[in-house]
């Protein structure tokens, strides 16, 4: 199992993506530091939150796209076929796959950490709040992109249902704001009431990703304290349903 | 197979024909940042993905260029104070704590050659000072400036500054208290703005260094207007 673990490890060195995204991570990040230089005042926080954002997506993106096309290579190059010709279960792989790419996360992410200071230094405590939540987004939507490329198989629909799901997944609180808010009778008239109730079921099924990473974290630290906590519990429920899903899928496919 | 002379060729004109459209796109403005009404808080906060800190700093970072970007000059009373200050209240409901935004409506776009349009400046800031307990007295200030030497609303002024003298504010200084008088006096517009200013830096010595270098700065272009004028 461990061989799986390390090949994967090496596919993204020798792919250059820890080289490409570690490089694009600093780039974001004295991008940032210009920015956070050109306000006229409270530059250290724009900049922190503008390096904090662009970070976090650099991230997703890279582990979604790396998660997606490596499945398909494995697929296309009868990988997979040869894992599993080996004494390892079907659920050990889909596991042991993601904790691979998982591995990859943890060290892309701590270079985020390592770069992110140059923009500017945040109270103590924050960077490790926001480099906490940052690794459980990244390690919540590396299972939901290994979900998608070990179900569709292709790369493109794969990349396009992590894309779109990160999306929903990080918009949730704009929609249940929607149908919760003070104008939810005029929301529910002109989306109708089937749609308003969708978009409910939406919010009960999909992660609130949008209660991650939030960059004001890095200027002002935990204020309101306890902000780990909801994120601890989300990841804690849906990082393991989405290895579910995506081992149930996997044990159904015939090869 | 190597590279044919007719390859290098078509390259070299397709190449040639980019440089052309490009040099003939030289004038198109690839954006033109212009004011529009503020959205809701739902749809500001899913634009930045969930994370309205992002769209508070980018909110602000766009406030202070707005109408010198994108190659054009808009005029500050071109501006409509409208969705100005609609856009300041609501970057505040995203980051309460941060004064940027008062600090640009207070000693930015407050002083508009438009004066009417100060009305919706002083509005805003005493909305401001509403939700904060500490700095508020400076919006206070502010708004009760801008009520008598932009507006010309005596009446208004004074009552922001009976408002002032009669708060317990903690972190006013003890010459809040004496607005009421301050109003009633004859005194020009700079000379007033120089006063407060001043009086605003003595009352707090810890103040960031960004901060007291915007109201330097406001000193200096009042001060350097003054002398102009004497001459």
């Amino acid at each position: 199992m461990f061989v799986t673990f390390r090949y994967i490890v090496l596919t993204a060195v020798r792919d250059r993506l820890v080289l490409g995204l570690s490089l694009a991570l600093l780039g974001a990040v004295l991008v940032a530091a210009f920015l956070g230089g050109a306000t006229v005042m409270e530059g250290r926080d724009t900049a922190l939150t503008f390096a904090g954002f662009s970070t976090r997506l650099i991230l997703i993106a890279g582990l979604i796209l790396f998660v997606c096309f490596h499945i398909q290579r494995s697929f296309e190059n009868r990988e997979i076929d040869l894992m599993l010709s080996r004494p390892v279960s079907r659920t050990q792989f889909v596991l042991i796959t993601w904790a691979g790419f998982s591995g990859v996360a943890v060290f892309l992410t701590l270079v985020a950490v390592i770069v992110l200071p140059i923009a500017g230094m945040p109270p103590p405590g924050a960077l490790a709040l926001w480099a906490a939540s940052l690794l459980m987004e990244a390690l919540v939507m590396v299972a939901a992109a290994l979900f998608f490329s070990l179900s569709l198989r292709s790369a493109v629909a794969s990349v396009m249902a992590s894309f779109g799901f990160y999306l929903v997944a990080r918009m949730e609180g704009f929609m249940l704001g929607i149908v919760q808010s003070d104008w939810s009778a005029t929301a529910a008239n002109a989306l109708g009431d089937v749609v308003s109730q969708a978009i409910y079921i939406v919010g009960l099924v999909m992660p609130r990703l949008d209660l991650f990473g939030q960059t004001w974290w890095l200027s002002y630290g935990d204020s309101e304290g306890g902000a780990l906590v909801p994120l601890l519990a989300q990841t804690g429920v849906y990082l393991p349903l989405l290895l579910a899903a995506a081992v149930f899928d996997f044990r159904r496919r015939r090869f | 197979m190597g590279v044919s002379p007719g390859n290098l060729a078509f390259l070299a004109v397709v190449l040639t024909a980019q440089v052309l459209v490009g040099y003939g796109l030289l004038d198109r403005r690839a954006s033109q940042m212009v004011l529009t009404p503020p959205p809701s808080h739902e749809v500001a906060l899913a634009s930045a993905l969930g994370d309205g800190e992002f769209f508070f700093r980018k909110g602000v970072l766009e406030l202070t260029n707005i109408g010198v970007t994108g190659g054009t000059l808009v005029p500050m009373k071109e501006l409509d104070y409208a969705d100005l200050t609609g856009w300041f209240s609501l970057l505040d409901t995203f980051d309460p704590r941060s004064m940027a935004v008062p600090y640009l409506a207070a000693y930015w776009y407050g002083f508009t050659p438009n004066r009417p349009d100060s009305r919706y400046v002083i509005d805003y800031l005493l909305a401001r000072a509403e939700i904060d307990p500490l700095q508020g007295w400076r919006w206070r200030v502010q708004a009760m400036f801008f009520a008598k030497h932009r507006l010309g609303d005596l009446d208004l002024a004074l009552e922001i500054a009976e408002n002032l003298a009669a708060r317990d504010d903690p972190e006013a200084p003890f010459w809040v208290k004496h607005m009421p008088a301050f109003m009633l006096e004859g005194m020009g517009e700079r000379e007033a703005a120089l006063i407060l200013l001043a009086g605003i830096m003595e009352s707090k010595p810890d103040m960031a260094d960004d901060e007291r270098q915007i109201l330097i700065d406001a000193i200096e272009r009042l001060t350097e207007e003054t002398s102009g004028e004497t001459k």
